[in-house]
């Protein structure tokens, strides 16, 4: 018995050990089978479009803004708050406009009163006086670069945000802890935290959020509501991919910039007219 | 015994290995062909929120759709100087009332006086050559919708009274006599009666009843 016992021992292991790979495969298959219709319906509930109507890789968005034409009338930045649930909070901007007035001596105001969503006062504050009424001044639309090598991606400890295919920056809200890591990575003051509040993003309070080039718009054909209500043209969006895009021509022009270029992070909005450079 | 004895740790510890490798790496595939079917139809996780993001409610409709209803003063709009500017710029976000005409209470509010202003009061940045205007001087600021319509280039130009310059009454040396005011901070009334006939202030403050 002494020497049979052990043989047994090891027939039983090897059997148990044989039986645990179905066993574990079935009860992965069945939960899988149980939970897939359950959350497929959850899915349809919500007004999604076709999963499949767009594909991502064909397009690569990108964004003109025109600083010649802007008038800082800020109904972009209303649009924007309208359209993506943005919280009213002069802080939280997903697009916001800034005055950049250049004064005689060179130095530049820089001003974006609760973002410019009620527009601006008649003349540029000067507290100084110097250079006042001489000084040259512009508005500059401003949203999320939508980087090609974004810093806010690469810092965020939990991958909630991330790059989609057709080049925009997005928020897992579900992910996202709300470290805040991402907005002090950010070189274009793009990002806020979400207050507390009745519109959240995936009903999470606290997680950080951005421009989403209105994702919801342009994987439906629409454009951005900022870019369909300025009415001025300021702000023009497009396909690279597609050679009609009014975008391909506007970027054949030698006078467009990128916002901070040093920084290394390839953004997709470009600017026309921008003359001074801002933090 | 004492020979199988000693080679069985090392048989165990094969046989062991090999089922522990064997159940890992199918457990695996199976766990990995689960997740697979779990999320076929929506990608993997970054673009299964992508897609969420993608449902998010539209606020503003589609440019253009209002023709579909509002034909005639699409087509009024479409010649005057706000041709290229879509009605949603002034008039808010309408896709609650595009996809259910029924909702109405966005679509009736017309838009405040005010929001003319935001575009056409004179601010330092607006680029040479935009209309604007001082508002601080201009004739019934603030009545904007008086005068001129945004649907068309119809501007209705305040009266021009063409004066006789036959008595030349004080007024004149800084109101100029083709009838438009020329310094309209208010100041206490004048009494010459050559002007004061006329311009004596109305009940809207600005001018006298009969013009």
């Amino acid at each position: 018995m002494n020497g049979t016992s052990p043989v047994l021992s090891r027939r039983t292991l090897l059997k148990a050990g044989l039986l645990t790979v179905p066993v574990l495969a079935g009860g992965r298959m069945l939960s899988a089978c149980l939970s897939s219709p359950a959350d497929a319906s959850a899915m349809a509930a919500e007004p999604l479009p076709e999963p499949l109507a767009y594909d991502p890789s064909a397009h690569a968005w990108v964004f003109v803004c025109d600083a010649t034409k802007c008038i800082g009338c800020g109904f972009c930045v209303e649009a924007c708050k309208a359209e993506n649930d943005v919280p009213i909070e002069p802080e939280c901007n997903r697009t916001w406009v800034e005055r950049h007035t250049i004064a005689e001596d060179g130095s530049v105001v820089v001003e974006s009163p609760h973002g410019g969503i009620d527009g601006f006062p008649p003349a540029s504050p000067r507290e100084d006086g110097v250079g006042a009424r001489a000084g040259e001044a512009y508005f500059v639309p401003r949203l999320c670069m939508q980087c090609d090598a974004p810093p806010c991606v690469s810092v965020c400890p939990v991958s909630a945000t991330y790059k989609t295919e057709d080049g925009v920056v997005l928020v897992d809200a579900s992910k996202c802890i709300g470290c805040g890591y991402c907005i002090v990575a950010c070189p274009y003051g793009a990002r806020y935290i979400v207050p507390a509040g009745e519109d959240l993003p995936g009903g999470y309070p606290g997680v950080a959020d951005k421009c989403t080039f209105c994702y919801h718009r342009t994987t439906n054909g629409l454009g951005p509501a900022c870019a369909q209500v300025c009415p001025v043209g300021a702000r023009t969006f497009g396909d690279l991919n597609d050679p009609s895009s009014p975008v391909v021509e506007l970027l054949q022009d030698p006078r467009i910039r990128i916002m901070k270029p040093e920084q290394g992070t390839e953004p997709r909005v470009y600017y026309l007219g921008l003359e001074s450079e801002v933090s | 015994m004492a020979r199988r004895s000693l080679h069985r740790p090392s048989a165990r510890l094969v046989a062991l290995s090999v089922i522990t490798v064997a159940v890992l790496s199918v457990g695996i595939l199976v766990v990995g062909v689960a997740a697979a079917t779990f999320y076929g139809e929506y990608g993997l996780h970054p673009e299964k929120n992508a897609r969420e993001w993608a449902g998010h409610e539209l606020a503003y409709a589609a440019p253009g759709i209002c023709q579909d209803c509002h034909a005639a003063e699409y087509g009024r709009q479409a010649t005057s100087q706000h041709h290229a500017i879509g009605c949603q710029s002034c008039h808010g976000p309408l896709e609650a009332h595009a996809t259910d005409p029924e909702v109405t209470e966005l679509a009736l509010q017309a838009p405040e006086a005010g929001i003319c202003a935001q575009c056409h009061a004179a601010t330092s940045g607006r680029p040479v050559g935009f209309p604007q205007v001082d508002l601080s001087t201009h004739f019934r600021s603030g009545e904007c919708r008086a005068c001129h319509d945004a649907h068309s280039t119809a501007v209705v130009r305040p009266p021009v009274v063409s004066h006789p310059l036959v008595k030349l009454p004080a007024c004149v040396t800084c109101h100029k006599p083709e009838g438009l005011k020329e310094l309209p901070t208010g100041h206490e009334e004048a009494d010459d009666p050559v002007c004061m006939g006329c311009h004596a202030a109305g009940a809207d403050g600005l001018h006298g009843a009969s013009r």
